[in-house]
């Protein structure tokens, strides 16, 4: 466990398929790593997945404005 | 008899001002360190021998026309290679960035220091491109922490840190996407100061990520960076309320709430000394006038976790197009780092920007009701070997505050397990750099970590100052 409370997926767990679909998906973008770094970004992706939770927990995902971003204040001048 | 470096911009100002020292002097003194120290440490890609000299030079002229430009006048400084500046390339520390790529030369950050005297004495290491870990099938040097040369200087303004606390420049500018200024100042020992989001421009400046970069100093004290950040903002403009003069910038913190989190290492592998060293802090800060109260800082792991989903994939929509071209000319950190980004949605893209505004509202509200500032360690180790690094995803608690575009600055507070330098990290409401600054001079005008060098630093043999 992590410092938020979940599992990080190790290489070994994930689905040996992955990287075919991973290759697949970034091939749409003209990329085209080899194997093993493509078993590096199937695993590091894995892992960024197992945050995904976090982004729909229900007070930020409300039907309402609280995207608030000052863009003004934010411009670069 | 054995002398010092400089101890302090301010110190060295003193010494130009009193004719003790010249430019020439001072940046000649920073060229031989820099060539005695770089080899080792790695900290500079590249030395502008002639032209900072001949800017030396200029500046001793107009000194001794009775011109004075403030502060930084005839002070040596360095920049990150992912600045552009007048004086030579900029590689981002990458095969993959165009070598036209800074030909327009100055940014106004730059340029604003230069109008302020400054001398620009190179250009100092970084991260690929401020990201990329580094990759040894590349050519370009990995820094090392003047500390311990078999440890990591921290990153990604690897180079500025490890300058500023080797003396081999009186302060630098860095870059801080998700803590690449206040990460290296913690595990160099050096004050690192990352401004408010939008108040230093960004023009000239290599992007990572667009919504979180800013350029700001890494100095030998807070009122150091205090004084290059007032001359990057321009005496401080843009709903900065920043002092006209900070000599005499008020040491006394009554009436600041000052909270403290221990709660965002839970977890982590912490030195032994860590919170003995927190303990005392609280205990200077309370001397100083301060209330210090216990605090939980807002949405802490969950800022964390969104930033997963947020700073890499900013950094794909910049890298695209020459990593589809140019796939190996990137570090494999970079570029595998890059590739997962890719896998993304956009939906968890606009969500996790949409937790960060919803973080910045809830900044907003803890800054006003608990605190007025909130503390916690830089790190909560020591800087790491650099072999078999694993940069474990948050052991550095910076992220945080560049999520919601607030100020925050690292400085020392002690020195842990093995007796490196162990550093907190003040954080403040957006615009409150002042205060953030402030708090951390107050602290070092009454401690001495800051003071405290590595023993390179006292290897040379020279009554000049």
């Amino acid at each position: 466990m992590d410092s938020v409370g979940h599992n990080s997926v190790t290489l070994q767990e994930q689905d040996p398929t992955l990287s075919h679909y991973v290759a697949e998906a970034l091939a749409r973008f003209g990329i085209a790593p080899t194997q093993d770094e493509l078993e590096e970004i199937s695993a590091r992706w894995l892992s960024i997945q197992g945050y995904v939770d976090v982004l729909w927990k229900p007070e930020y995902a409300a039907i309402e404005q609280n995207m608030a971003i000052d863009f003004d204040a934010e411009a670069s001048e | 008899m054995t002398t010092d470096y400089p101890a302090s911009i301010v110190d060295a100002a003193q010494a130009l001002r009193e004719g003790s020292v010249t430019s020439v002097q001072l940046v000649q003194d920073t060229l031989t360190r820099i060539d005695e120290q770089n080899g080792a440490l790695g900290a500079y890609l590249t030395v502008f021998t002639g032209s900072a000299l001949a800017a030396a030079e200029s500046s001793d002229r107009e000194r001794a026309e009775g011109r004075d430009r403030g502060i930084l006048h005839g002070i040596p400084l360095a920049l990150k290679d992912n600045l552009a500046s007048d004086d030579g390339p900029t590689t981002g520390q990458s095969d993959s960035l165009p070598e036209s790529w800074g030909s327009q030369g100055d940014g106004t950050a730059v340029r604003r220091l230069r109008a302020a005297g400054s001398v620009i004495v190179g250009k100092t290491s970084t991260m690929e491109l401020a990201s990329g870990l580094h990759d040894p099938e590349k050519s370009y040097p990995q820094p090392k922490n003047p500390w311990d040369i078999e440890r990591w200087p921290g990153g990604s303004s690897s180079g500025s840190g490890a300058a500023v606390a080797a003396g081999l420049a009186l302060a630098a500018l860095g870059t801080d996407t998700g803590g690449s200024i206040r990460c290296p100042a913690g595990f160099a020992g050096v004050t690192g100061f990352k401004p408010t989001f939008g108040v230093v421009p960004k023009d000239g400046c290599v992007p990572a990520s667009l919504t979180y970069d800013v350029i700001g100093p890494l100095a030998r004290s807070a009122r150091d960076a205090a004084e290059v950040f007032s001359v990057l903002t321009d005496g401080g403009s843009h709903r900065l309320d920043l002092p006209a003069d900070w000599s005499t910038a008020s040491t006394d913190l009554s009436g600041m709430r000052i909270g403290i989190d221990r709660s965002v290492y839970d977890g982590y592998d912490v030195d032994d000394n860590l919170e003995s060293t927190l303990d005392r802090t609280a205990e200077t800060l309370r001397s100083l006038g301060a209330t210090v109260i216990d605090a939980t800082i807002p949405m802490w792991g969950d800022l964390n976790a969104a930033s997963l989903f947020g700073p890499r994939v900013e950094a794909a929509s910049v890298h695209l197009p020459r990593l589809r071209e140019q796939w190996n000319d990137f570090g494999r950190d970079l570029r595998v780092g890059v590739a997962t980004s890719l896998l993304v949605s956009g939906a968890e893209y606009a969500q996790a920007q949409r937790i960060r505004a919803v973080g910045r509202q809830r900044m907003r509200e803890f800054f006003t009701a608990t605190c007025d500032a909130v503390i916690t360690p830089t790190a909560a180790v020591e800087a790491p070997l650099l072999e078999g690094m694993d940069l474990t995803p948050f052991r550095t608690l910076t992220m945080v505050w560049s999520q919601v575009g607030v100020p925050a600055i690292s400085i020392p507070m002690g020195s842990g397990e093995l007796g490196l330098p162990l550093s907190i990290q003040i954080a403040s409401g957006a615009y409150e750099d002042a205060r953030v600054l402030r708090i951390a001079h107050a602290f070092q005008s009454a401690t001495a970590f800051h003071l405290t060098h590595p023993a390179v630093l006292n290897a040379r043999v020279d009554l000049r100052y």
